[in-house]
């Protein structure tokens, strides 16, 4: 059974994208069969690692407007061995629309990944809280909050956690006390301290549901995004590449846990 | 006016959040734990620890911690005296939800193991 991720965050520009792409390949270089699931219209996820919008014929929003489509119709392979894309074109945005009118419309993402032969399913969401970001919300098992460190993001952070409570179900004390997310803080640039300060004072009592390893601000990953590739095979040796890396060993870690494995570090090597 | 000072009083969203203020609650009744656990002042651990306190709506989470202790300490005089070992005592059940800290649990568990394994030490 797949272990079902939404990285998620309404607030644009947060790095839901770069967090999907560089997670997923990280796994796949683990030899995890991954599945990144493109929700965001501007198909970011989709080009992220050089799969063209022109070489596929059906995408996500067929999976969207078609009743009991399975996401296995749709999904591409990339570059990287086990890592593979269901992907998005901006037709998914007049997709999302016509779902509306749909009964359990909430559902449809759910049951299209029903049977979806992967061990992990990443999936990118759009900058929103509409019905594609409620469909991630309805199939995760676990959220990634990509955060940066900022006044806006942190009221985003608050409507995000009350959605969760909302469509999860869940209880304030079941929010926290299940291993149901994680905050990543992205774009940290050590120099801004008086911000940092006054951030991560308001973060504190998430500190436990925070990511230990903040993604530092790195021109690598930027430039990564131009060569479509992902960081460990632009610049293995970037700070971006180091910290993808230590964030997919605590989220193996979280996994393992779930799912009563022994614990094993991921290997630096297999991210080349 | 310095920077920082302009922060003052200006709330965000986060920190209005039911949530959160469940989370700050928690974390002064872990670090009041905390303290209780390096504090070696009598005084203080007598005053956290008191039954009185654990009549306090504020303290329950403590007071389930304090009801914990007692019931890894009977479990270790079960252990180290099982001829005098009693039936368990019922008033000893947590009236309260116990704190979501795993570390806690664990560390009595450890403490426990500690005593146990110097019981063995000087009996043998």
């Amino acid at each position: 059974m797949s272990f079902i991720v939404a990285i998620l965050n309404q607030k644009g520009g947060t790095g839901k994208t770069t967090t999907t792409i560089n997670l997923a390949a990280a796994l796949a270089f683990q030899g995890h069969r991954t599945l990144m699931v493109d929700l965001d219209p501007q198909g970011h996820t989709t080009i992220g690692l050089g799969v063209e919008p022109d070489s596929f014929k059906e995408s996500m929003a067929e999976v969207f407007t078609i009743p009991k489509k399975s996401i296995q119709d749709v999904v591409v392979p990339t570059y990287i061995p086990k890592l593979f894309v269901a992907p998005a074109t901006i037709h998914l945005a007049q997709a999302a629309e016509q779902v509306y009118s749909r009964v359990f419309r909430e559902a449809i993402l759910a049951q299209a990944l029903k049977g979806a032969d992967f061990e992990f399913v990443i999936i990118d969401c759009p900058p929103s809280l509409g019905v594609l970001t409620t469909n991630s919300l309805y199939a995760c098992d676990f959220i990634i909050i990509p955060c940066q460190i900022s006044r806006y993001s942190l009221d985003g952070l608050a409507d995000l956690l009350t959605t969760i409570e909302t469509v999860k179900s869940l209880g304030l004390e079941e929010l926290f006390q299940g291993d149901h997310f994680r905050i990543l803080l992205t774009m940290f640039d050590k120099r801004n301290r008086v911000t940092n300060e006054y951030i991560l004072e308001q973060l504190k009592p998430y500190r436990e549901k925070t990511f230990a390893t903040p993604i530092m601000k790195n021109e690598a990953l930027n430039q990564a995004q131009i060569a479509q590739k992902s960081i460990f095979d632009y610049d293995p040796k970037s700070s971006g590449a180091l910290d993808y890396y230590q964030i997919t060993a605590e989220f193996l870690e979280i996994w393992q846990k779930r799912n009563n494995l022994p614990e094993k570090r991921p290997s630096l090597q297999s991210c080349r | 006016m310095a920077k920082k000072k302009q922060f003052a009083g200006k709330k965000t969203k986060l920190a209005e959040l039911p949530l959160t203020r469940v989370l700050e609650q928690k974390a002064g009744d872990e670090a009041a734990w905390e303290e209780l656990q390096t504090s070696g002042a009598t005084g203080s651990r007598q005053l956290l620890l008191s039954l009185e306190r654990t009549g306090e709506k504020a303290a329950g989470p403590l007071a389930a911690a304090y009801l914990q202790v007692l019931e890894e300490l009977t479990v270790l005089q079960a252990d180290l005296r099982p001829d005098t070992a009693s039936a368990p005592n019922h008033e000893l059940q947590p009236r309260t939800a116990l704190p979501p800290a795993p570390s806690l649990l664990q560390a009595l568990r450890q403490a426990r193991e500690g005593l146990q394994d110097l019981h063995r030490l000087l009996s043998e």
